[in-house]
């Protein structure tokens, strides 16, 4: 079972994608913004990264980016809506600096648990 | 006084003391205090001079030109006999626009009867003392439907090496001088001297001694369009006006406007082409007269630049009724190839703006603020342009945060330090897409 940070501000999808990825056995830690999850990131060593793109205070892509200046082995998961304009811009964006796998908002939890059985077999 | 466990919790934090939870609101509610005699506020202003004492004694180093005083003593007096019934409403008023303008770790909180202390948290004594000006302007403007506020004065607490303070009275008329040297020489308030406040007179007996190049007070800031990915306006603006009444403002927007169309001329013969913005302060435009003025300076543009210029509506009075945006909107417009009005996203009624010739709506970002209830309120702003069938445009985008969010949220015109600073002569059309934006690629200096 792995180490597992998320990164969200929205209390509500952190919560549930805590209860998801704790559901199958893993140990789950949390941040709601990308400096929070930088922070944690360097406290906790997780094995995965899952992230939100759009947040305050540190957006996901800038949080990505800091993360592979220093690590470009742990696998991340970049996820967003995109807003009101889809999210197509963002999430390609997240992959080109660094992400290594994309879930666009909305997704069920089989979806994110297939993401994160792949990123962690690799 | 009123002093809550809310702001209480801030300052045991700003004096480096333990707090009980993580996390906690923003702001001290503050509620107008009742009416009090003479004796009774003399007794109060002691008293919370005493208590400012008490908490800021010790750390000059962490609280000095934190504590800072805004009064409504002036607006008081030119009330007269009409205070007693508008008072609530004052303090209403007062509150909204401390809210909207301190940031996300700043407090504050009733003083005496017609006092508000405001403790900031990461804003420095002059940046800080700009705000309080500039709060104090909102609410004469708000109020009173001028800013005459020459007789205006920012108080700030003082700490002395020898641990004693003393409550230091600072003239707006200063307050601005030291702005402007401090934009010119690019300091640290420049930024929120340019970002926040449209400006003040930048010659003239008592102005300061300025940069040669600095002179004029006049910059552009470029503005991203959003769909177009490109940088094809550029707003004009100068350091801050907070002393400048109606008259020193149509003096200060005849210059800008004249000073552009001579460079927008130069640049449209050179085969440039882009869209400037000069900004006409509703005071300045208010009476007939003054209108009239400004309008026969329009004249004067030539008529291949006129679709070229856009006009910004500034300083508009909250419930401007859309009558009166019309009848400004029409006189504009035959010099004009756009109308745009900068409102203050969290307040205006949107749909004031609708059917009146104004096109975009502008909401600019305080520095400082807090960042995720600035992403919420754009979503809101930009929803509600949609809906009131305007464009939007927001400025004062200085993180990757905001400008993801405003790309996200549907904004279509974005300025601010991360598409590009201020420059002191605009260059034609650029264009620009979403990565130069995000990966920082900006317009040239």
């Amino acid at each position: 079972m792995a180490r597992i940070l998320v990164i969200d501000d929205d209390p509500a999808v952190r919560l549930s994608i805590q209860l998801a990825l704790e559901h199958e056995g893993h140990h789950v830690a949390c941040a709601s913004d990308g400096e929070q999850g930088l922070r944690a990131f360097a406290l906790k060593a997780p094995e995965l990264v899952i992230t939100d793109l759009i947040m305050p205070n540190k957006e996901g892509i800038e949080a990505i980016m800091q993360i592979r200046a220093h690590d470009p082995k742990t696998p991340i998961l970049a996820m967003s809506g995109g807003g009101r304009l889809g999210n197509a811009d963002f999430l390609k964006m997240a992959a080109t600096v660094g992400a290594n796998a994309t879930l666009p908002k909305p997704f069920e939890s089989e979806d994110l648990i297939a993401a994160v059985r792949r990123l962690l077999s690799s | 006084m009123s002093f809550s466990g809310r702001a209480k919790g801030l300052l045991r934090r700003l004096a480096g003391e333990p707090t009980k939870a993580a996390s906690r609101p923003r702001k001290a509610a503050a509620e107008p205090v009742a009416k009090r005699s003479v004796t009774d506020e003399a007794a109060e202003a002691h008293s919370l001079k005493t208590r400012l004492a008490a908490l800021v004694q010790g750390r000059s180093a962490i609280a000095a030109g934190s504590f800072h005083l805004v009064g409504l003593a002036e607006i008081r007096e030119r009330l007269g006999a009409n205070w007693d019934r508008v008072r609530d409403k004052v303090h209403q008023e007062t509150r909204r626009i401390i809210e909207r303008r301190i940031g996300a770790k700043d407090v504050y909180f009733a003083g005496s009867a017609d006092d508000y202390v405001l403790v900031f948290a990461v804003l420095g004594k002059s940046a800080a003392q700009l705000v309080c000006a500039k709060i104090s302007q909102e609410v004469q403007r708000s109020m009173l439907g001028d800013s005459e506020t020459q007789d205006i004065s920012v108080r700030t607490l003082v700490c002395e090496i020898d641990g004693n303070f003393r409550i230091e009275k600072t003239k707006l008329s200063d307050l601005v001088a030291a702005a402007v040297v401090a934009a010119a020489t690019g300091s640290a308030s420049a930024e929120l001297v340019w970002a926040d406040m449209p400006a003040p007179p930048a010659s003239g007996p008592g102005a300061p001694a300025l940069p040669k190049h600095a002179q004029s007070g006049i910059v552009y800031r470029p503005v991203w369009d959003v769909r177009r990915e490109a940088v094809s306006t550029y707003l004009t603006r100068r350091g801050p006006t907070v002393g400048a009444g109606p008259d020193e403002l149509s003096r200060l927007e005849h210059e800008a406007l004249q000073a552009g169309i001579e460079m927008l001329a130069d640049l449209y013969q050179n085969q440039f082409r882009l869209r400037l913005s000069f900004p006409v302060s509703f005071e300045a435009i208010a009476s007939v007269s003054r209108l009239r003025t400004y309008l026969a300076l329009c004249r004067t543009i030539p008529e291949h630049l006129r679709k070229l210029v856009a006009f910004e509506l500034v300083n508009l009075p909250i419930g401007v009724p859309n009558g009166r945006l019309t009848e400004l909107a029409v006189a504009l417009r035959p010099y004009c190839g756009l109308i745009l009005a900068t409102v203050d996203w969290r307040h205006a009624d949107l749909s004031q703006f609708t059917k009146t010739g104004i096109r975009l709506v502008n909401a600019v970002i305080s520095p400082g603020s807090n960042e995720k209830q600035n992403m919420a309120e754009m979503d809101r702003f930009a929803i509600a342009a949609e809906k009131a069938e305007l464009q939007s445009a927001i400025e004062g985008v200085g993180t990757s945060s905001l400008a993801l969010a405003a790309k996200a949220a549907g904004v279509n015109f974005i300025s601010g330090d991360r598409i590009g600073p201020c420059v002191e002569a605009p260059h034609g059309m650029l264009r620009i897409s979403w990565n130069d934006v995000y990966f920082g690629k900006q317009p040239a200096a």
